[in-house]
């Protein structure tokens, strides 16, 4: 399909509108990024027990606790903790483990690439099953073919990502054979934990293209277009679907939270050393640093994934450009 | 997509009906007529009725004890005595998940409840007072939503640790500013409504205001957002038991069941597909009624 | 005689909770070569689903069953689908009511355009977009060229119809068909936007069916003039005729309802009621119930239509008498 990118066709002086758009976005997540950090931050410090004796154990000689305390800076009062970490993190450096006794970053960094692979094939899987699911069934609205795949898209959106998982592997890993139960080095590994992942999504988005698509079917200018002579096929692709996928590829942008909170469980069924995976074992060995960095790093991502698809949508759509 | 300014008149349905005003229903005919319309949605009614009457009066219907082991039972294929079987430590399937009903229905109404009322309350200030209050409101609701919610509803299990009690503030707190968003919008809206206006200009106090005409007309949004939130709360808690963070055993969670069961996927699945199914059709129900209530009710309500 | 277009007992029905509604029932129209024709009537009578029975585009469960569309020898409601998509736009074309709605949001107003005289006359895309700039030109849009790339929301009203007007004449049709073209503009605007259209249609000898309740549009440009009311016309004459000998009561009452400059009135005259639900129609004459004159024969029996002179068909029983 023919992208229109007319913004920059049509002047400097709508570029720069759109620019000053999205920069304004830019801005107004800054602040959004500092509450975020605050609010973890002081969630995390309302932890009752002293967060040294919890990671050393209940044994150990009160005089060592408090050289370690002072060593991590926990003696100072909160706000100067909170600015400390704040102005290390935006160096990238999110503090150190307490159990794995590393620096925060590289353990995420090491982790980031094996969720980002699971996010990107899990992406690829929701949106082309759901777009085409949602085509398919918009135009065969009320058929067998509408029903079937509006009824997978609905399990989609009510099962559990665990059920799901759970599932798959019973049968496409244990009973057929096909792949293999949990890993994440091969191709094949990467199947079961991307259909899983991507379903939930792929079923919102084949829901949101359907109705989209059918409400666009019913404006005046596809009747316009119909009566120069175009052919449904031609009606369909190049007046229906610009117009119904917009707010679609909002939405897929909008996506990257829920995979992101997907993952968590997708990754610790399938062992895949990723982020979310990180999040559980953080909670699970009592790792505040480990947590608070998982966390604030996915919001980032989160944050950044929003900021994304309103750009996009402002950069897509012709009266929107303007009108900000 | 922007919604169009103007309410489109439907030529086919003006010409077969005329410009006629329709005869006036009766109440019992309007029902039906929307219960025929929406058959899905009074079916998933229905279910949801008999899931919570089950919830209800669990300890009447149910012959065993959730808790009760009985390592000689252990892992029993389904039988007569045992419709579902029973799990590792010999507890009867089809017992807990009635009683994993309870907790699961308690998750998902309770910190709803909560969370939409602490929304509707922000939301309502924002949108009526506007100025500096809304501006701090929507901002702190901007940052709830930039959050995944699963992973802050962790971080608050993690601070106040494992538990029923706590799943409920994690869920209270993560949930209420979708609420507010929608709320304050639907505010600003009606606060420009002339009736409102002219209350305004009469000298009435804000309070009564808010309560007697702003409120009410939010209520059937609400009721929609409220029966569309169940499900996802359900989900939640059954996530984070699933987790480890949520409830903890001997607990007859849902998502607990699932988790305690797993290392017999591959022996015994009835074991995990039990609670799983049940999730399933409890969130789908919801879902349904949900859909079927925002049509009656409102159906400028798109989905989200 | 040189009709382009020739409807003949054409009948439109849907379903409706098992029962057939006929949206038209059973309409004659004519339509000369080059000459404007109106067709006027209250919302929710029939005449946009004549238009829309001509263009073929008709919604489900909307459907033909009955009566001949003859356009240039051709019988349109046997022409198949692929068949009719060459038509639509190439010989018949249409401008509809809501030229803000009618035209697609999210592409340029000059690529619609030259979408239509792509398709129907293969062009390349360069000489396609010069013929789109000098149509521009024609129906009178200033900056043409600056023009082609605007969207649809740039552009003002009378604009974003003059753009209408632009496509709907690019292949230089043999029949236009206008629905109420100006009823969403400013009157200044309209009167230049009638201009235009009659011009257009002189230059290329296009006819024209003008869609419309506004008996001052009828007064303006059309040549003949055909009164339709639940689905049926029931009164047709040249524009003179219809305005001089006005034989049907709802024609009657359609041109009293029209202010007159200089005319002192102590009210404005109104047709009472609303136009019936085609479901439950009247026994006998449909308007019955909303007539001034009616009698006993008028609710027990249906009027046939009858011509009273050359060119005048009426469909009444009363005829001369409330003259």
């Amino acid at each position: 399909m023919e992208r229109d990118i007319a913004p920059f066709l049509n002047g400097d002086f709508l570029e720069a509108e759109l620019f000053k758009n999205i920069l304004k976005r830019v801005l107004v997540s800054i602040p959004v990024l500092i509450g975020v950090v605050l609010i973890i931050f002081i969630m995390l410090r309302v932890v009752p027990g002293d967060p040294v004796t919890t990671m050393l154990g209940e044994h150990v000689n009160q005089t060592v606790i408090d050289k370690i305390s002072k060593e991590m800076g926990l003696d100072k009062p909160l706000y100067m903790q909170f600015f400390t970490y704040i102005s290390h993190a935006i160096r990238g450096d999110f503090g150190t483990s307490y159990r794995l006794n590393r620096n925060v970053t590289g353990i995420i960094l090491d982790a980031f690439p094996n969720t980002v692979r699971l996010a990107i094939c899990a992406a690829i899987v929701s949106w082309i099953v759901g777009i085409v699911a949602g085509i398919f069934a918009a135009v065969n609205k009320n058929n067998i073919l509408d029903r079937l795949f509006m009824g997978s898209a609905l399990l989609g959106v009510s099962m559990p990502v665990f059920m799901v998982a759970l599932v798959l592997q019973y049968l496409f890993a244990y009973k057929l054979k096909i792949f293999p139960v949990s890993g994440y080095e091969s191709a094949a590994a990467m199947v079961l934990p991307s259909i899983v992942l991507g379903w939930n999504s792929a079923g919102s988005i084949a829901r949101m293209t359907r109705s989209n698509i059918l409400e666009v079917m019913q404006e005046d200018y596809i009747r316009t277009a119909r009566a120069k002579g175009l052919l449904e096929f031609a009606v369909m692709k190049s007046h229906a679907l610009k117009n119904a996928m917009l707010p679609v590829v909002t939405m897929m942008a909008l996506q990257i939270s829920s995979m992101l909170s997907g993952a968590v469980i997708t990754e610790n069924i399938f062992g895949i050393p990723g982020i979310g995976r990180l999040a559980v074992n953080a909670i699970e060995t009592r790792d505040m640093p480990l947590l608070q960095g998982t966390v604030i790093f996915t919001t980032i991502l989160v944050i950044l994934g929003n900021l994304i698809a309103d750009s996009l949508y402002s950069i897509l759509d012709p009266r929107i450009r303007k009108e900000i | 997509m922007n919604k169009k300014d103007n309410i489109k008149t439907d030529p086919v349905k003006e010409q077969i009906f005329g410009s006629e005003i329709e005869p006036e229903e009766s109440f019992i005919e309007k029902l039906k007529n929307i219960i025929s319309q929406n058959r899905l949605a009074f079916f998933s009614l229905i279910v949801i009725i008999l899931i919570i009457l089950c919830a209800i009066f669990a300890d009447i219907v149910c012959v065993y004890n959730p808790y009760t082991q009985s390592l000689k039972d252990r892992l029993l294929a389904p039988s007569f005595a045992h419709p579902l079987g029973t799990d590792e430590l010999g507890r009867d399937t089809l017992t807990r998940v009635i009683y994993g009903a309870r907790i699961s229905l308690t998750i998902g109404l309770i910190p709803t409840f909560i969370s939409m009322t602490i929304g509707t309350v922000l939301g309502l200030i924002a949108g009526y007072f506007g100025g500096k209050i809304d501006f701090a409101i929507m901002r702190l609701a901007d940052i709830m939503l930039a959050f995944p919610s699963l992973l802050l509803a962790m971080v608050v299990m993690y601070t106040m640790g494992g538990g029923l009690i706590n799943i409920f503030i994690a869920l209270s707190l993560v949930n209420w500013a979708s609420t507010s968003r929608v709320v304050r919008s639907e505010t600003l809206s009606l606060s420009k409504k002339e009736y409102v206006e002219a209350a305004k200009s009469m000298g009435v106090n804000n309070a009564t205001i808010i309560f007697r005409h702003i409120l009410p007309n939010c209520i059937p949004t609400l009721v929609v957002l409220f029966t569309l939130s169940i499900p996802s709360a359900i989900l939640s808690e059954s996530s984070l038991s699933f987790l480890g963070v949520g409830a903890q055993p001997p607990t007859a969670s849902w998502g607990l069941m699932v988790v305690s069961a797993k290392k017999y996927l591959f022996t015994q699945p009835v074991l995990v597909l039990a609670p799983a199914i049940a999730i399933m059709i409890v969130v789908l129900a919801f879902n349904f009624l949900g859909d079927g209530l925002r049509d009656v009710l409102d159906p400028y309500l798109k989905e989200q | 005689m040189d009709n382009i277009l020739t409807i003949r007992d054409l009948k439109v029905a849907f379903q409706v909770k098992g029962k057939s509604a006929y949206a038209l029932d059973g309409i004659d129209i004519d339509i000369p070569k080059g000459k404007i024709v109106g067709i006027v009537g209250e919302s929710g009578c029939g005449k946009s689903m004549t238009a829309m029975s001509i263009m073929g585009l008709i919604k489900k469960p909307g459907k033909i069953v009955g009566g001949s569309i003859d356009f240039c020898g051709k019988d349109l409601t046997k022409t198949g689908v692929k068949d009719y998509a060459k038509i639509r736009g190439k010989e018949i074309s249409m401008i509809f009511q809501e030229p803000m709605t009618s035209l697609n949001p999210v592409v340029k107003v000059g690529k619609q355009v030259m979408e239509s005289i792509i398709l129907h006359k293969n062009l390349s895309k360069d000489e396609a977009k010069k013929r789109v700039i000098d149509i521009f030109n024609e129906v009178g849009i200033p900056e043409a060229e600056k023009r082609f790339n605007s969207y649809p929301h740039e552009l003002s009203g009378g604009l974003r119809q003059r753009v209408m007007i632009g496509m709907a004449m690019i292949c230089k049709p043999k029949l236009l068909i206008a629905d109420e073209p100006t009823t969403a503009l400013d009157v200044t605007i309209e009167a230049q936007i009638l201009k235009l259209m009659k011009k257009l249609c002189e230059d290329n000898g296009t006819s024209i069916i003008m869609i419309t309740h506004n008996m001052g549009v009828v007064a303006e440009i059309c040549d003949y003039v055909y009164v339709m009311y639940a689905g049926r016309v029931v009164e047709s004459a040249d524009t003179k005729t219809i305005f001089t000998e006005t034989s049907h009561p709802y024609t009657s009452g359609l041109l009293k309802s029209i202010p007159t400059i200089g005319k002192k009135q102590s009210r404005l005259y109104t047709i009472k009621g609303n136009v019936p639900n085609i479901l439950n129609l009247p026994k006998g004459c449909r308007f019955v119930d909303r007539c001034d004159c009616a009698e006993n024969i008028c609710y027990s029996d249906r009027p046939e239509n009858e011509f009273i002179s050359q060119n005048h068909m009426v469909s009444c029983f009363l005829k001369k008498d409330i003259r």
